[in-house]
């Protein structure tokens, strides 16, 4: 072996290190699916509809009236990572509050807090009002 | 529009670097007025006739596969094509036939038209390939007309890689396989950063409820830009001759790029820590892992390029003007960051002496940025700065353009930041003075300024004293008085480079050649001479001529 071969090698190896850590990281990483009868369960639909552009379930998961006076079509989320930050009662509802990590490339990133507010309809919780990006101000 | 706009600069910056080359080149004398016209002309009209087919040609195959392109036509594509490839089908032809002469192979022309068309479309496909890889990795599938812009610039490459091989002159081609390299691992270099990022903000993390960030694993990034490292570097350049533009790859990107960027890293996660425990952190410690998260990344792949390169040039002891340049420049970086951070520090002890508040939040950040930017960029600076002064009794040090360009611009920078530093402050004191109101407040007012004034002075003076110190040791340099060597001979003298001296070859018909050395040897034992050198049958012979 050369010695300008040696240090490639070395490299080699490292970034074969890297790429195994990052494929066993992908394949280990649990989303965990939360219970689709609370409030955050059905935050994480929404969520998940919102990323996926399915239109049809997002419907689902919100009031009349926020479809109606929200818009929730405008709705729009990039390469992000969410999370749920806080989660209370109000005395008409509920309050999650979402982590929104937005991935700006190059390892940068920035965090916005979106608060998402619910009802109960028929024993189902709706998504009533969701501040930008998940939905408009209320 | 923008990209229009772009295009144009584009060109026309590639229109620049061709003028100032041919200019160069036609200084030496290599070609004539007209044929550096023509060669501009057809190898500039070549370049944009063949980006032109490459456009028209991916354009046209994604109109034809994807029909959900809102609004396409294949008009402009097949505009393209139509007028584009009939017109570089016979500049082709034309440049084939020319191409048989040595000079127009080994112009710079011809080079450029390769190093300019490769290029290209190495960046084209290049950013194809990273969109087809991230649409896979969200689980997307690639869009049509990134696949042909890889197969169509891909096509267009490969094609000119071979062409260069075949056609090209080589030690004009190292540019554009050093560029190619440096376009590698750029790509490469920012998977790593990426992959760093993402494994660690990934692991324990328990909170996450969705994601769609696959794509910013690197992974497209490392694998793209590896494969084109490789080729381009490992490949081909790794155990090529070692060359100034060589070198300049591997110090300067390779080396000194790398150590700022790892030293960045550092800067920024030590700086978090102290965040943490002192000043005033993100609102929770996942938010301020994140941060340390990307300093990592920095940190790591700022310290893989580092070392490799830094193992590749090891064993290399000329010191050449690269060289300095690179320890001048991180030299410089570690000085800038020091000054800078004493002038912070300066200005928080001011404020305590004097018992201004230094409270706020914002206030102590800077303070801790203040203190661990020190605590990076001092042994920067010193490493490379003492490994500078090491040689600063070679005459060569000493005189070498770098290291006096390098005192000077930290020396003029400083010295006019304290200057325009000073100006604030007289003023500052000025001001109160005529109100009647010099106190407290006016400390507060000036305590910036002075922080700059004393920080910039007191390395505009040592930079002074290094200057003054080295024009003492630096020997006297006396000018040759211009003489004049004529040899009897059919040898090539352009090559000779001796300051003062102008060599003559006349009688380009004889049969004696002599060689460099043997022309040399004769000129430097009659110093300050003109000569007239011919051949004897008991060899060469030097004549002193009378001074005109």
């Amino acid at each position: 072996m050369t010695d300008t071969q040696k240090p490639l090698s070395v490299i080699g190896f490292i970034v074969i290190g890297l790429i195994i850590a990052t494929i066993v990281v992908m394949a280990v990483r649990p989303i965990e699916t939360l219970d689709p009868q609370t409030p955050e369960g059905v935050v994480q639909q929404y969520v998940q509809a919102v990323l996926d552009d399915d239109e049809a379930s997002i419907e689902i998961l919100v009031t009349d009236r926020f479809e109606a006076e929200c818009d929730s079509h405008r709705a729009y989320l990039g390469d992000v990572r969410v999370s749920i930050s806080e989660s209370s009662d109000l005395t008409n509802g509920h309050l999650v509050e979402v982590e929104i990590e937005h991935d700006q490339g190059l390892g940068g990133s920035y965090t916005e807090i979106s608060d998402v507010r619910l009802i109960q309809v028929n024993e189902i919780w709706l998504i009533d009002g969701a501040e930008w990006p998940l939905g408009c101000d209320f | 529009m923008g990209g229009a706009l772009g295009t144009l600069i584009l060109l026309g910056l590639i229109g620049y670097g061709v003028i100032v080359i041919t200019r160069r080149v036609r200084g030496k004398g290599a070609a004539d007025g007209p044929t550096t016209v023509r060669r501009l002309f057809v190898y500039l009209t070549g370049y944009g006739l063949v980006v032109a087919i490459a456009s028209g040609l991916s354009g046209l195959i994604e109109e034809a596969f994807d029909r959900s392109v809102a609004g396409s036509s294949p008009a402009f594509s097949l505009a393209l094509l139509i007028v584009s490839i009939p017109a570089y089908s016979g500049l082709a032809k034309w440049t084939y036939g020319l191409l048989e002469t040595r000079e127009e192979s080994e112009s710079t022309g011809w080079a450029f038209y390769l190093t300019a068309t490769a290029i290209t479309a190495l960046l084209v496909s290049l950013a194809a390939a990273l969109s087809i890889g991230d649409d896979l990795l969200r689980g997307d599938g690639p869009s049509t007309g990134q696949i042909a812009a890889v197969v169509v610039w891909g096509t267009l490459w490969a094609t000119h890689w071979w062409l260069a091989h075949h056609f090209g002159h080589a030690p004009k081609l190292r540019f554009m396989r050093l560029i190619g390299s440096a376009i590698g691992l750029i790509t490469a270099w920012t998977g790593i950063a990426m992959m760093v990022f993402w494994v660690l903000t990934s692991i324990g993390d328990t909170a996450t409820i969705a994601i769609r960030n696959s794509a910013a694993t690197g992974i497209s990034p490392l694998l793209a830009g590896g494969v084109i490292w490789a080729w381009y570097w490992v490949r081909n350049e790794l155990d090529a001759d070692r060359t100034a533009l060589w070198e300049a790859y591997v110090l300067l990107l390779g080396s000194a790029a790398a150590l700022l960027v790892m030293i960045g890293g550092a800067w920024r996660a030590l700086y978090l820590v102290a965040e943490w425990f002192l000043g005033d952190p993100e609102p929770t410690l996942r938010a301020q892992l994140l941060e340390a998260a990307s300093a990592a990344g920095l940190l790591v792949s700022g310290t893989l390029v580092w070392w490799y390169h830094r193992s590749v040039h090891r064993g290399e002891t000329v010191r050449t003007n690269i060289v300095r340049l690179h320890d001048y420049v991180l030299a410089g970086v570690g000085m800038t960051v020091v000054v800078v951070a004493l002038a912070a520090l300066i200005v928080a002890a001011l404020q305590a002496a004097f018992g201004t508040s230094i409270a706020g939040d914002t206030r102590t950040n800077i303070l801790l940025a203040a203190v661990t930017g020190l605590m990076v960029a001092t042994p920067l600076w010193w490493l490379y700065w003492a490994s500078a002064q090491r040689f600063a009794g070679d005459t060569e040090e000493i005189t070498s353009p770098v290291r006096r360009g390098y005192i000077f611009a930290i020396f003029g920078v400083a010295g006019l930041a304290a200057i325009i530093a000073l100006v604030v402050l007289v003023f500052e004191v000025l001001e109160a003075a005529f109100d009647g109101d010099i106190g407290s407040e006016t400390i507060a007012a000036i305590d910036n300024p002075l922080g700059v004034v004393l920080a910039t002075s007191a390395a505009a003076w040592y930079h002074w004293k290094v200057f003054q110190s080295d024009r003492e040791r630096a020997p006297e340099v006396e000018t040759p008085e211009p003489r004049t060597v004529t040899v009897i001979t059919s040898s090539d003298l352009s090559g000779l480079d001796v300051p003062g001296v102008t060599f003559k070859a006349l009688a380009p018909e004889s049969e004696q050649e002599i060689t460099n050395a043997e022309l040399l040897t004769l000129a430097e034992a009659r110093p300050h001479d003109d000569l007239m050198i011919v051949g004897t049958s008991s060899g060469w012979e030097a004549i002193a001529l009378a001074k005109q």
